[in-house]
């Protein structure tokens, strides 16, 4: 292909000062992508065989991202991890030098894995989207925040129950900071109005509880029994509140 | 008397005296030897401890002619006997300055009928507690007050750096009482007996010391009347020893465990135990108390 023709780069300028421009297109291409004229060599020995995979993979990896819920990031690092190795994986198969016979079987492997990692990513997200955790935090408050021993408090979500179960976790801390620490001594108890299965007793700040929302329609509701040391004054505030299944 | 001839008695002698003398200069040196190559054994980062205490509060930690007593003070001579270390003499304390006294390196360790709270723990290390007891009522004889609705339209009387002021100032709204802060105990047991003020309140343990110092005034602590939550006494330390914050807490543990502890409470506050039947279930902390309250940086779970 180059025979007849060498390349001469100074050829696709004009003007008074293309020498100098396309010195300085060189000049940024080479920093940035190598030396403009092995990269167009490279590309021109890319087989049409390498582009399918690469966008399928890259189309694969853009719908996964655009279709991400909201939620917990740690419930995510394994659908990103399979993208990026994905796209990692089609990348470096593009522009792998073709060669001898032994290097054309990794080369399959590298587009095959890259494929597999692409879709598994996809359906992972999808899988997330239906069935992850979505962190209602935000959307939960609790009513009165100061309670005594014996108080009773009103947990609202508002949010539906979208999931079939919901984890809670209280912090509870001292109010009179000046002249009290209750803490050691503090527990709650907590229950779904209505469903008595539901309780959970004994519960410490910052301890995760679980509660089984089957069949739960409207704004999620749970009822909170602080125990604490008779005038001991605490004050409760929500740290985490996801749903999930 | 023996069979050896006197020059040959002579011989001998000298080389005993010569032992002898070696011996003790052997002993001399070796005494020397210890006591430049064994470093003084220290404790908080000092060799000799000094221990800030009230002198104010019978029953707990009191000083008459420079002879101390107390709860406290037995606590104090037990953590001697425990502790490889030198102590100096005990320096008083008011109320309001046992934090300010440890930070400021003028004491090492306080032993002041210290209420552990969440915000004093931000700023000192706590062993303890050593003793649990509640806010309650001094009130003087022939007073009729047997709760706390009695105490309604009454001036009540605290004093400054204590943990009492802020449930009295909630009794304000709910019982309609006029609390009253003046600068020590002493000032308040004064204004009670000369009648300016009704009642006395602050912890029970120190209310019963002063009413059995007090009995020929006719004191006495109105009994099963409380505010405010549990106060734990602690041993206060700087922050930033952890090693030695742990080793007293060990000790602490298997301290209250024992019946030494009981007969320093009976002979210590003998109002105390003498009223209150079941006193070791409500004033002696648990193990897991102690463990959730000792040498902690943060007051989260």
């Amino acid at each position: 292909m180059t025979g007849e023709h060498p390349v001469d780069s100074r050829a696709s300028t004009s003007g008074d000062q293309s020498p100098a421009i396309g010195f300085v297109s060189k000049l940024f291409l080479s920093v940035f992508v190598g030396d403009v004229v092995e990269f167009a060599d490279k590309a021109k020995r890319w087989g049409g065989w390498n582009w399918p995979p690469f966008l399928l993979v890259l189309s694969l990896g853009s719908i996964a991202l655009i279709t991400a819920p909201d939620g917990p990031l740690h419930q995510f690092v394994w659908v990103y991890a399979a993208i990026g190795a994905a796209v990692a994986l089609a990348l470096a198969r593009l522009i792998a030098p073709s060669g001898e016979r032994r290097a054309r079987r990794w080369r399959v492997l590298m587009s095959a894995t890259a494929v597999i990692c692409a879709v598994a990513g996809t359906i992972g997200m999808d899988h997330i989207a239906e069935h992850g955790e979505i962190d209602v935090t935000g959307r939960t408050r609790i009513a009165p925040d100061t309670a005594t021993n014996g108080s009773r408090l009103r947990l609202v979500v508002d949010s539906p129950a979208d999931r079939s179960r919901l984890r809670l976790t209280l912090t509870i801390r001292d109010a009179a900071r000046g002249s009290q620490f209750c803490g050691p001594e503090t527990t709650y108890t907590a229950e779904l109005p209505g469903n008595a299965n539901t309780r959970v007793e004994g519960v410490r700040s910052g301890e995760a509880v679980e509660f089984p929302l089957g069949g739960l329609e409207g704004e999620i509701e749970a009822r909170i029994t602080l125990l604490t040391d008779e005038g001991c004054r605490m004050s409760l505030s929500v740290a985490d509140v996801v749903l999930h299944d | 008397m023996s069979d050896i001839p006197e020059s040959w008695r002579s011989t001998v002698r000298v080389p005993k005296r010569l032992i002898g003398t070696a011996t003790a200069v052997a002993t001399l040196v070796s005494l020397a030897a210890c006591s430049t190559d064994d470093p003084e054994p220290t404790f908080l980062g000092v060799n000799r401890v000094t221990v800030a205490m009230h002198n104010d509060l019978p029953g707990l930690s009191y000083s008459a002619n420079y002879d101390r007593s107390g709860l406290d003070f037995l606590l104090l001579q037990h953590i001697e006997q425990e502790l490889d270390v030198a102590f100096s003499e005990p320096v008083d304390v008011s109320s309001g300055d046992r934090v300010t006294q440890l930070l400021g390196k003028k004491a090492d360790m306080t032993i002041a009928s210290f209420s552990i709270t969440a915000e004093r723990m931000d700023e000192v290390d706590f062993v303890g507690p050593y003793l649990t007891t509640r806010q309650g009522f001094l009130v003087a004889s022939g007073t009729e007050v047997e709760t706390l609705a009695d105490l309604r339209g009454t001036s009540i009387c605290t004093w400054e750096g204590t943990t009492s002021q802020e449930a009295l100032d909630d009794i304000k709204d709910t019982v309609g009482a006029d609390p009253v802060t003046l600068d020590d105990a002493s000032d308040c047991i004064d204004e009670l007996v000369a009648g300016r003020v009704q009642a006395v309140s602050t912890d029970q343990a120190i209310l019963y010391g002063f009413a059995r110092q007090h009995e020929k005034d006719g004191l006495r602590v109105v009994p099963d009347v409380t505010i405010g939550a549990p106060q734990h006494y602690g041993i206060g330390l700087r922050k930033g020893h952890k090693e030695d914050c742990r080793r007293l807490e060990a000790w602490l543990k298997k301290h209250v465990g024992t019946s030494t502890w009981i007969r320093d409470v009976e002979t210590s506050l003998p109002a105390l135990t003498e009223e209150n039947r079941g006193w070791i279930s409500s004033h002696k902390p648990s193990t897991a108390a102690i463990e959730a309250r000792s040498c902690r940086d943060t007051t989260s779970p």
